[in-house]
């Protein structure tokens, strides 16, 4: 073997180890090669603020206990929502043959996450049994949430509405942006909390505060009573000036001066680039 | 008077390359990342942007690849490669299949159970496979084809290697996130292995395009 294909083999050798133990600690989902071409929907907001989509949608499930596991999420693509449990890591009660699985988007409660601002919507994640019985993740026992956020949020942690305050999750990157996950122990409301100040992109004006509404029971979601409908309110915050919209797509108008100086720096670059490459080669001295 | 970069050194495959050729092969290859750091930069505004869905977002980032290919196209590797024994494509082919089949079953096997995650479903398969084959292609033509080549002669293989794997994994943070470097910087030194190889990108290519397109069914 010569040295290139030794070096070849080396290099085989070190990418496939490497990518094992990449797998084995990087992001949790599961993807061969960070590569291709993502389809990403719009994020679909239950309260949306002026300029962005609504439309957030739930799911509801009914899933035979087979095999060692679930996966269930919102309809959106990337799913805005998911749970991936076992089913060893949930308290079955006895005689539990099919399971109701739930994850609704919910009005934002009135309590305010301590340590940032909701990012996206809230979202009920519920499961019971055939007959209506909440089946609660087993003590000691964990199940993976995963959250998608709106369009530029870069920084973001799961958080519970338990007791009536935001307590954090343990969060990490999904592996894709806007998109978080968590290891959870138990059921109930959760959503992503950005750092203060954060408003996602496109958006004229943040989300109008949302009053409580009751919140749909297990018994409501097994018994198969609809989950809450979307209530769109574009109306801006009366108090306070709108954000200057942060996407290129956004409305108002014109290329702002910092825009047209990175086009200029990119047609530079692709011109000086060009001249370099189109030069013939040069013969060797001699 | 007939260009000569390159020179045997004798019988051998040894070959050598002058200063002069070394140069002008590092400008050549610091223009293509130039290039290639500016298509990675437009991508990244229109997913931003959200004016075009990502299917037509796919076909206009590999055919900008595509383009820079053509720009920086070099038949002055090709001569090293030939010197080394390069492997015909029919060889490379199915390596590279079989190769690309193992990128797809270490996270089953490594991964499991873990959450599923919907990238291109939201689409009809035969435009996002259309789209998915031509930026893995692209990338490979580009990144293992001529910018290999032109660093390859500027600084030798290992430069290559470690380039191209590196450039490989920082023009998927835009899309993907800091979190996918360590994964993709493996995956592209495995690649790289495959190109050195087989002394073209053939093998590295149809690898990369059996992994992303086996995603639509992970």
């Amino acid at each position: 073997m010569n040295r290139p294909r030794r070096l070849a083999a080396g290099a085989v050798l070190l990418g496939l180890a490497g990518a094992a133990l990449a797998q084995i600690s990087g992001p949790p989902v599961a993807r061969p090669l960070y590569d291709g071409v993502v389809v990403v929907d719009p994020y679909r907001w239950l309260d949306p603020p002026a300029g962005l989509e609504g439309g957030a949608r739930g799911v509801r499930q009914t899933l035979p206990v087979q095999g060692g596991g679930f996966s269930v999420d919102t309809p959106e693509n990337p799913p805005q929502a998911q749970i991936d449990a076992d089913y060893s890591a949930l308290s079955l009660p006895s005689g539990t043959k099919t399971l109701v699985v739930a994850i609704t988007p919910v009005k934002a409660p009135p309590v305010a996450p301590g340590d940032g601002v909701l990012a996206g919507n809230v979202y009920e994640l519920q499961v019971a049994n055939q007959r209506g019985v909440a089946v609660p993740v087993a003590s000691g026992s964990q199940v993976t949430v995963l959250f998608r956020g709106p369009s530029s949020l870069t920084d973001a942690k799961i958080e519970l509405l338990s007791n009536g305050a935001w307590t954090a999750i343990e969060t990490e990157p999904a592996g894709v942006p806007d998109m978080y996950t968590a290891l959870v122990s138990e059921f109930g409301e959760y959503a992503l909390v950005a750092p203060p100040g954060w408003l996602p992109a496109g958006a004229l004006a943040t989300p109008q505060r949302a009053t409580p509404s009751p919140t749909p029971t297990v018994a409501a979601v097994a018994s198969g009573s609809e989950p809450a409908a979307p209530q769109i309110s574009a109306t801006p915050e009366p108090s306070g000036p709108a954000p200057t919209p942060s996407s290129p797509g956004s409305p108002g108008g014109g290329l702002p001066f910092d825009r047209l100086i990175a086009l200029g720096i990119g047609a530079a670059v692709v011109v000086a680039a060009l001249i370099v490459l189109r030069r013939p080669i040069r013969p060797p001295p001699g | 008077m007939t260009h000569r970069p390159y020179a045997r050194t004798g019988a051998s495959v040894a070959w050598r390359v002058t200063r002069s050729a070394r140069l002008d092969a590092f400008a050549r290859a610091g223009a293509i990342v130039l290039l290639v750091c500016f298509s990675v930069s437009l991508r990244a505004s229109i997913a931003r942007s959200g004016a075009i869905g990502g299917v037509t977002e796919g076909y206009l980032y590999g055919a900008l690849w595509l383009g820079i290919a053509a720009v920086g196209r070099t038949r002055a590797g090709d001569r090293a490669d030939v010197l080394r024994g390069a492997t015909d494509l029919r060889t490379a082919i199915p390596i590279g299949a079989i190769a690309g089949g193992v990128l797809l079953i270490l996270p089953l096997v490594l991964h499991d159970p873990s959450p599923a995650l919907r990238i291109g479903q939201g689409t009809a398969f035969w435009p996002w496979a259309a789209a998915t084959s031509l930026v893995a292609v692209a990338e490979e033509v580009v990144l293992r084809g001529v910018l290999w080549r032109w660093i390859a002669v500027a600084g030798g293989d290992v430069a290559a290697l470690i380039a191209t794997s590196a450039l490989f994994a920082l023009i998927h943070v835009p899309t993907y996130g800091p979190t996918i470097v360590p994964l993709d910087l493996a995956v592209g030194c495995y690649l790289g292995g495959l190109r050195l190889w087989f002394g073209n990108p053939g093998a590295s290519a149809v690898a990369h395009l059996v992994a992303d397109l086996g995603t639509w069914w992970l």
